[in-house]
């Protein structure tokens, strides 16, 4: 098929219960680390490394993948278009080390115990892999 | 204009072997608007197969061109699956 298209990775990170996600300037919900991968030369599993180091200086460890997303446009713009979401389970190396790094402005950790008061204040992707069960 | 193409495909064991059919894992390539669980899915059924995907596979992205020399971007989807009835996939 012909058109633009953004093929994005990165990793979730679950730890003690708690799940970790980060908020840049741009949308007003809570997302997992992570962006578009560099056309041509990265890998999905290397896109995930670098965006974590980049967003929130993380080093991880790959875990296993979750379950992909196609979206056909995208949410905010609602530009037709394919928006291929791909994410790892991921452990983080390097918890004491971690910091918002601009644009991205605050890191958080949700507790899954209260997975019923957030999920609908994270992206719609947080929300699929909530409902596949891959954040549990 | 940025050419993309994007597979779907479920890996069927059984008994130690892997489903093909005609030297193709089952599934086919995403047209706009699908989903890539259900493409498996009506894939199977058309093959007459029942299957219930397990569990999603590593995705694998590649670049390249095609004959035209155009470049274009080809992703693997897959998941691990069994035929419904049966034992786990492996």
């Amino acid at each position: 098929m012909e058109g633009k298209f953004i093929i994005a990775s990165g990793p979730v990170i679950i730890e003690e219960g708690k799940l970790l996600v980060d908020k840049d300037n741009k949308d007003d919900f809570y997302k997992l680390p992570g962006g578009t991968i560099r056309e041509g030369t990265e890998d999905l599993e290397e896109a995930c490394h670098r965006k974590v180091k980049e967003e929130i200086n993380g080093e991880i460890e790959i875990i296993r993948p979750l379950h992909p997303k196609i979206l056909w446009e995208n949410p905010t713009t609602k530009e037709k278009m394919a928006i291929i979401l791909i994410s790892y389970l991921a452990k983080l190396k390097n918890k004491e080390e971690i910091k918002p790094v601009p644009p991205t402005q605050e890191i958080k950790w949700l507790d899954l115990k209260e997975i019923d008061k957030w999920k609908h204040s994270v992206s719609p992707y947080t929300q699929f892999l909530i409902e596949k069960g891959d954040i549990k | 204009m940025a050419r993309i193409a994007i597979r779907s495909d479920a890996v069927v064991l059984k008994d130690g072997k892997i489903l093909l059919e005609d030297g193709r894992l089952i599934g086919n390539w995403i047209k706009v608007g699908e989903d890539a669980e259900e493409v498996c899915r009506e894939t199977a059924t058309k093959m007459g197969m029942d299957i219930e995907l397990i569990k999603p596979l590593h995705p694998t992205v590649r670049w390249g061109t095609n004959e035209k020399g155009e470049k274009c971007t080809v992703v693997n989807l897959s998941y691990l699956a069994k035929l419904k009835g049966e034992e786990d996939g492996g």
